[in-house]
């Protein structure tokens, strides 16, 4: 279990369980879990360091930006932010400021032209090594055909912020931080215990978010990203089944197509498979450019 | 004892019983544990008014027990510890 929770970064939650009295473990382990704790919290304060430079430099690029994931959820979702332990940056860039905020952070070094196209046009975004720590750049919050029917812009209608070292940082607000907690739990490939209990807690600390989550869900054509994350979750930690969000769930009818491409991701596909299921999004005439994107892409990586 | 007022600086950090780890912005670090937790969370943030040491040493001696000598050592090494980050500033 411990070494469970050291890989799915969620030793301080087993540490509070610890300490709490919930969860038994012999002496000698207790210290073991306590370090792991401590070093997630080392690494946690590293990323937020990272996390403030970089907010410099979106902010002084007049970039419309959010934090999301990890160190989102830690302080404006669970009660003690060292509860939620993370280990890298992820940002959500408004979709009119994706060439600004990549020429804010790179330089416009572009090494890879047809790369960055393709994920202008249909990724989810891009990974950047910033002083050795990895910042991701969501564009979308997936590939493939739930990320290409989002529409990002709606992210920035209302931000939440917290702050970090005296800087207010913005951050995705509850209905959108809960969305993007489904997207990864169903879409991001052996997602771990992690992703769940941020769905869990998302539910459980904002239920007022719960129910404009599912009226964008509905808008973004992802009602069934939603229903699959909230039936796992609940089969996974085995949570009551009478609350609403499970039940609402329950009822959604998943269509042959969106079944499909969540067949895709829950085979851990490779990304050209993922990538793939954006072909069910488009109109037949806008498919070779698609291909053609995709295509070039991949010989720009072979080459 | 010198006397001198301390605050903290603008840092990212995360206190658990018995542990606090703090970074500078620009990436340095720092954990600490035993009193420092205590010490880190009695120092003023950096738009409060900054702290008289002793003021600080006599609140460790009431809340924890210790004797002055014993807090005002733990005090000054966890203060020169931040201090070697920036993440507090002392003003004599």
């Amino acid at each position: 279990m411990r070494m469970q929770c050291r890989t799915d970064r969620t030793a301080g939650l087993l540490a509070g369980a610890v300490r709490a009295g919930e969860i038994g473990v012999p002496t000698e382990q207790v210290e073991l879990i306590l370090d792991d704790w401590h070093q997630g919290l080392r690494a946690c304060v590293v990323v937020e360091a990272l996390l403030v430079r970089l907010a410099m430099r979106l902010d002084a690029g007049g970039v419309r930006w959010a934090v999301t994931k990890g160190s989102a959820i830690a302080h404006l979702d669970f009660p003690d932010p060292a509860l939620r332990l993370f280990a890298d940056v992820d940002v959500v860039i408004h979709p009119d400021d994706w060439a600004i905020a990549l020429e804010s952070l790179d330089g416009g070094q572009v090494r890879r032209p047809r790369t960055r196209s393709f994920i202008r046009q249909f990724g989810k975004g891009e990974t950047l090594l910033i002083d050795d720590t990895e910042a991701d750049l969501h564009l979308r919050f997936a590939v493939g055909r739930f990320g290409t029917l989002s529409t990002m812009e709606d992210c920035f209608r209302e931000l939440d912020s917290f702050e970090l070292a005296g800087r207010a940082i913005p951050a995705l607000s509850a209905e959108y931080r809960l969305l993007h907690a489904c997207f990864h739990a169903t879409l991001g490939g052996n997602p771990g215990m992690r992703a769940y209990r941020d769905v869990a807690q998302l539910v459980s600390a904002q239920p007022h978010c719960v129910d404009e989550m599912w009226r964008v869900a509905e808008r973004w054509r992802a009602t069934a990203v939603v229903a699959t994350a909230l039936l796992s979750t609940w089969d996974v930690l085995q949570l009551r089944p009478d609350h609403p969000a499970f039940c609402r769930a329950r009822e959604v009818r998943i269509g042959r197509t969106d079944r499909d491409a969540l067949a895709v991701f829950a085979s851990n596909s490779s990304f050209r498979g993922q990538a793939r299921t954006t072909l069910s999004t488009l109109p037949w005439h806008q498919r070779p450019r698609f291909l053609w994107s995709a295509w070039q892409m991949s010989r720009e990586a072979h080459s | 004892m010198v006397g001198y007022r301390v605050r903290r600086e603008p840092a990212l950090f995360r206190v658990a019983p018995g542990f606090v780890v703090v970074a500078s912005v620009a990436g340095g670090s720092v954990e600490m544990a035993g009193s420092a937790a205590a010490i880190w969370a009695a120092l003023p943030t950096p738009d409060q008014e900054p702290i008289e040491i002793a003021t600080l040493v006599q609140q460790l001696v009431v809340e924890y027990g210790i004797d002055p000598e014993h807090a005002e050592r733990d005090a000054r090494t966890v203060i020169e510890s931040l201090e070697a980050i920036s993440c507090a500033v002392r003003f004599t």
